[in-house]
């Protein structure tokens, strides 16, 4: 098939029109749409991760990437400032292509997840399908403007996502989730425009991301490493690199700019929050290792130490907080925060044990918090309550339920055989190595380990085991076990997670050669 | 079928069939068979055995998992089948009425698979992968009775106290990972660094209750009691020293010491609690924790092999000891005792129990350690290697080796206050409220336990060290040789056993009123009998990560999440003074324009419907004015 990113990235904007035309009293045919235009997009990726060739072992940025496309967009003339040009430019490699074959996995669980909102339906259809293709779009964009448009405009949908099918406080929250992210998108596009004006290709200023990665920096240019330009007494290089770090950290979330995400995902309803967990929070990871570690890794060495710490900041203070959290779904969002957090140190190592490990996290990650975030819609649903307190011994009533809440748990806190325990593995050996930051932070996440057994343990013991009692009487009737459509989005993320903690090469195969080469990339920019 | 095949087929048997029975409801008819396979061809492949074989498969690049199993391995896993064996065909009795037994014996299954993978690991971080696995087990075993009060909150405890140990075993393992040290066991020969290797054994002591991890092991005994007779036994505890045997080698001197110290503390420390307990399935945890302090102090004293030794016997005779607790225990539950576990409660069992009562007596005294039973076999050897140590070392090493001696006093002691509270003297409870008797499936694994736990089946000389247990399994144990040792120990056997049937025959004023003993209330004797409170240790530390964890969450609601709303209440307040700014200062002058020509359209509007002198009078002052404005400005 020609061009198989374009179709993946821009087939559900073309569902999204049709469905425009479709009378809004039918809510039935929108879900289908949906459902219909994620399992294309799922298709899609699991043809390009058939096609994908595992063994290119790259030489530079500009053969790393497969399945390119590219055309001119947008070409303006700014007369005696140069062009304003922009590509229209796809590609994955091992890093983006599994985040792929993911997004487009959690985007059909999602539309499961949907299956029953009847309300607005045609609106929250077309807006699900737009936030799918821009998520999407961000992990294949290989032209910066492309992948800003994409970061932006994830906001959007999201914002009335929330705002609309939210819980009671859903306009506070879709609110602060849509200014603090466009907040920090803000020192992002500074940094893209300092790019743009530093980074040339075949002579004229771009927007390419492989340009940019390969570092062809224009002579005395802004932002390139030889220049030594400075802003105000402090280098441009590690200014631009702190304000990556702030516009996706707060995306990633790292304590201390997290508190978005706990209202987001509480006001947000079920399907949104397994979107938002399993996609959005490896939305920032990706640029964090795309953007700022692939093109400023020469200010990476210097400030990893303050990164590890923040990783690992974000570990246990997350993880503190899951542990004090009365509601259930505020519980799981802290633990995102936490998981969050060895994704940072990963990175902050600077090995490839640790990108590596980073990176099957996200993965890994992508595929429990949604899980767990469904598990919790099962209680919400049934009740529309979610506080701890009001339950007690569920298993008796739910073993179903039950069992799937200990596999997605017990995952969650790294239990070896489940994907969560590769990832974490990963990234503490990743740290243990590195050499670019003190061993006591390496403890400290060692630490966290122990404080996810206990959030889960404890939520565990509270609400699924001991007595049977739930608060009020009426809910007795709703406490049914899972529903057929409910196992049907459970089952699938249960066998990934099982089959990636114990076969992880399924996905280190696809990232392996590519992170070797940044690895060894970044270490040639060593200062 | 090549040997990997029936490796596998050995490792997975007993977790297929713990699949079976949990998804088709089928409980102990196919794990029981599961289990058996594992065991027929475990001791198949000990039979061919050459010397080691060992695979490997590449997990993650760079990182491959490695199989190795030996002589020492494969016997252990027989002795983890048999074991197991025999507990789940007990338990196929004891658990028939519950309703939850499909989920019992799937447990079991997957525990028993574990601990063959434990068993069969030789890369750490699979050993790792198994040790969590067996973790996980045990927590849902311990946790079985989930709806019944405080069971939930012991299992946690019990998976903490673990995972607390485990987070510095696998901290371990990285740093050595880090080094560049080679994490296959059986290619460890250079010596580990410190640092790593204390984490690695604090790993290990935590698996193996040692002190202060060991009250765990306390908590565990919530679950039901064949399940401690399998945590306590074959599988689980037996990980951390089994581990520390792997390892012996590559341990630096100090650590060595430090865990000969930690063995002999907690060994000395669990007896003494054990002589005074009331509820036996406490006193046999506590005799677990002293047994595995013994064990751990062989590997200390560099008598790893005599570790493994009791390792083996000690899996016998503590199986058939807490199955021998558990007919007890089902027993009791079916007169009007209070507390089937409580020993006040007993008394006079021989003639209710008569095989149990064999059972638990020959166990108990392999337990004891006197001659002609397992125990004294084993025990003896890391007693001999314990002196030999202190022999080397001198000085405060001697109080190690005299302490370790004097605890196999302690040990007697208890274990014949045991067996004579419950079954000798007068019934101190009405048995004869519902016929009650003995199951052929209980006491059949109960006599062969009995069996295994005397001296003949593992040497011909019952005063001889040289077992053919440890030869099959490629050890040279003749090295245990030791002049006055032997006979020093049975004296304390002798002497520990005297004294208890002095003080706990029938008829002496203690056992006639033991029913009305009540719980110490000293605060020396309170310490002993809740084993220095290490139980409500880790839940004060507990509720000290809870405080910690909601102050955490006010700070996010107080701090950072205030901080943020400031930073927005600032910025709506400020851009409402710029708006009024905007409406006064900006807008107003322009406003002021508007209104100014609108008031003064209106006020002349009314010139054009007047008559035409008056416009032309107020067109010729106009014109005027405007004139003088030029000539004066």
């Amino acid at each position: 098939m020609q061009n198989p990113l374009s179709y993946i990235f821009l087939f559900p904007l073309l569902i999204a029109l049709i469905m425009l035309c479709v009378p809004s009293r039918h809510w039935k045919v929108f879900r289908r749409f949906s459902l219909a235009a994620s399992s294309v997009q799922l298709t899609l990726a699991v043809l390009l991760l058939a096609n994908f060739n595992q063994e290119l072992r790259p030489q530079s940025w500009s053969g790393a990437f497969q399945f390119v496309e590219k055309t001119d967009w947008i070409n303006l003339s700014l007369g005696a400032l140069g062009n304003f040009n922009v590509q229209y430019f796809l590609g994955v490699d091992g890093i983006s292509l599994p985040l792929v074959a993911l997004s487009s996995f959690v985007l059909l669980i999602g539309v499961v997840a949907s299956w029953n909102i009847q309300e607005k339906a045609k609106g929250y259809h077309i807006l699900y399908l737009i936030l799918s293709a821009s998520i999407i779009g961000c992990f294949i964009a290989l032209d910066f403007f492309l992948f800003y448009l994409c970061f932006e405009f994830m906001l959007l949908p999201m914002f009335f996502l929330i705002g609309i099918w939210g819980g009671d406080r859903r306009s506070y929250a879709s609110m602060k989730f849509f200014l603090y992210t466009l907040f920090g998108s803000l020192f992002i596009l500074i940094v893209m425009i300092g790019l743009y004006l530093s980074v040339e290709q075949a002579g004229v200023n771009t927007f390419s991301i492989v340009a940019m990665l390969d570092g062809n920096y224009l002579e005395d240019a802004v932002l390139n490493p030889h220049a030594n330009y400075e802003i105000i007494g402090h280098s441009a290089r590690a200014l631009a690199f702190l304000f990556l770090l702030i516009g996706f950290g707060i995306k990633l979330p790292v304590v201390p700019v997290h508190t978005w995400l706990p209202d987001a995902h509480v006001e947000a309803p079920t399907p949104i929050s397994v979107v938002l967990a399993g996609l959005l929070l490896k939305v920032g990871a990706y640029g964090l290792i795309r953007i700022l570690y692939g093109i400023f890794p020469d200010m990476a060495f210097g400030y990893a130490g303050w990164v590890a710490f923040f990783g690992v900041l974000s570990i246990l203070y997350g993880g503190l907080n899951a542990l004090a959290q009365r509601d259930l779904k505020k519980m799981v969002a802290y633990s995102s925060v936490s998981h969050m957090g060895f994704v940072l140190v990963g990175m902050a190592s600077l090995t490839s044990a640790g990108f590596s490990g980073s990176l099957f996290h996200m993965i890994s990650h992508g595929l429990i918090s949604p899980a767990l975030f469904l598990l919790v819609g099962v209680i919400y649903d049934r009740t529309h309550n979610r506080l701890m307190d009001d339950y007690s011994g569920l298993a008796s009533k739910m073993p179903t339920y039950t069992f799937f809440v200990g596999i997605f748990f017990f995952a969650g806190l790294g239990l070896p055989g489940l994907s969560g325990f590769v990832g974490e593995l990963m990234v503490l050996i990743g740290a243990f190595s590195s050499s670019y930051f003190g061993q006591w932070i390496s403890f400290l996440a060692v630490v966290g380990i122990i404080v996810s057994a206990a959030y889960f343990l404890w939520t565990i013991q509270r609400v699924f085991f001991g007595r049977y009692f739930v608060r009020e009487a009426s809910w007795n009737q709703a406490m049914l076990d899972l529903t057929i459509r409910e196992k049907l989005m459970l089952v699938p993320l249960a066998i990934l997670v099982l089959v990636l903690g114990v076969f992880p090469r399924v996905i280190l195969d696809y990232s392996h050669n590519t992170i070797q080469f940044f690895i060894e990339h970044i270490n040639l920019l060593k200062p | 079928m090549n040997d990997l095949m029936v490796l596998l087929v050995v490792l997975f048997s007993p977790f297929v069939a713990g699949v079976i029975s949990y998804a088709f409801r089928m409980g102990a008819r196919i794990v029981m068979p599961g289990v058996g396979i594992s065991l027929v061809l475990s001791i198949y492949l000990l039979t061919q055995l050459g010397d080691s074989i060992s695979y490997s498969w590449v997990w993650i690049e760079g990182l491959s998992f490695s199989l190795f199993i030996d002589r020492t391995a494969l016997g252990l896993v027989c002795v983890v089948n048999l074991v197991s064996l025999l507990v789940l065909l007990f338990s196929s009795k004891y658990m028939e009425a519950d309703s939850g037994k499909h989920r019992y014996f799937g447990f079991l299954g997957f525990f028993i698979s574990s601990m063959i993978g434990l068993l069969m690991a030789d890369h750490l971080i699979l050993l790792f992968l198994f040790w969590e696995l067996v973790g996980l087990a045990s927590y849902l075993l311990i946790g079985f009775w989930y709806n019944k009060d405080g069971i939930p909150s012991s299992a946690k405890m019990a998976f903490m106290v673990n995972r607390v140990a485990d987070a510095c075993l696998l901290a371990g393992i990285v740093m050595l990972f880090a080094l560049d040290l080679p994490l296959d066991l059986s290619s460890s020969f250079q010596s580990w660094p410190l640092f790593p290797a204390l984490l690695i054994t604090l790993g290990a002591f935590g698996k193996s209750a040692q002190f202060p991890f060991s009250g765990w092991l306390l908590k565990a005994m919530v679950g039901p009691t064949p399940v401690s007779a399998l945590i306590h036994a074959a599988t689980m505890v037996a990980a951390g020293v089994y581990l520390l045997i792997r390892i012996s080698d590559v341990l630096p001197d100090e650590v060595l010491i430090f865990i000969a110290i930690t063995g002999c503390t907690t060994s000395l420390y669990a007896a003494i609690c054990a002589v005074i307990q009331h509820d036996i399935k406490r006193i046999l945890a506590f005799s677990t924790i002293s047994q595995l302090g013994y064990m751990v102090l062989g590997v200390g004293v560099g008598a790893a092999s005599a570790s493994l030794f009791h390792l083996i016997t000690h899996a016998f005779f503590k199986a058939g000891l807490f199955l021998g607790a558990a007919a007890i225990i089902h027993f009791m539950h079916q007169t009007t005792a209070k507390d089937g576990q409580d020993m006040r409660y007993m008394g006079g069992l021989r003639s209710k129990l008569p095989w149990t009562f064999k059972a638990v007596l020959v166990c108990g005294l392999a337990l004891a350690g006197l001659p002609l039973f397992s125990g004294f076999l084993s025990k003896d050897a890391i007693l001999i290697a314990s002196w030999h140590f202190a022999l080397e070392l001198g000085s405060s090493a001697y109080l190690i080796a005299e302490l370790a001696i004097f605890t196999a006093l302690l040990t007697a002691f208890y274990v014949g206050r045991m067996v004579l509270l419950i079954f000798f003297g007068t019934a101190r409870t009405d048995y004869e409220v519902k016929p009650a008797r003995e199951y052929k499936r209980f006491y059949f694994p109960l006599i062969t336990l009995a069996l295994l736990s005397t001296w003949i089946f593992f040497t011909l000389n019952p005063f001889g060290h040289s077992s053919w247990v440890l030869q099959t399994m490629g050890y040279n144990s003749s090295a245990y040789k030791g002049d006055l040792i032997p006979f020093l120990s049975v004296l304390m056997v002798l002497t520990g056993l005297t004294l208890a049937y002095s003080f706990f025959k029938p008829n002496t004023k203690y056992s006639k009123e033991y029913q009305g003993i009540h719980n110490p209330t000293s605060r020396a004797g309170l310490l002993v009998f809740n084993g220095l409170y290490l139980e409500s240790i880790y839940a004060r530390l507990g509720d000290a990560v809870g405080w910690l964890a909601h102050a955490m969450k006010n700070i996010d609601l107080r701090v950072v999440d205030s901080l943020l709303h400031f930073v927005a209440i600032t910025s709506v307040v400020g851009s409402k003074i710029l708006a009024l700014f905007d409406r006064f200062v900006i807008d107003g002058p322009v406003n002021f324009v508007a209104h100014l020509s609108s008031y003064l359209g209106k006020r002349f509007a009314g010139l054009s419907s007047r008559d035409g002198q008056i416009q032309l009078i107020w067109l010729i002052l106009i014109v005027i004015l405007i004139l003088l404005g030029i000539v004066f400005f």
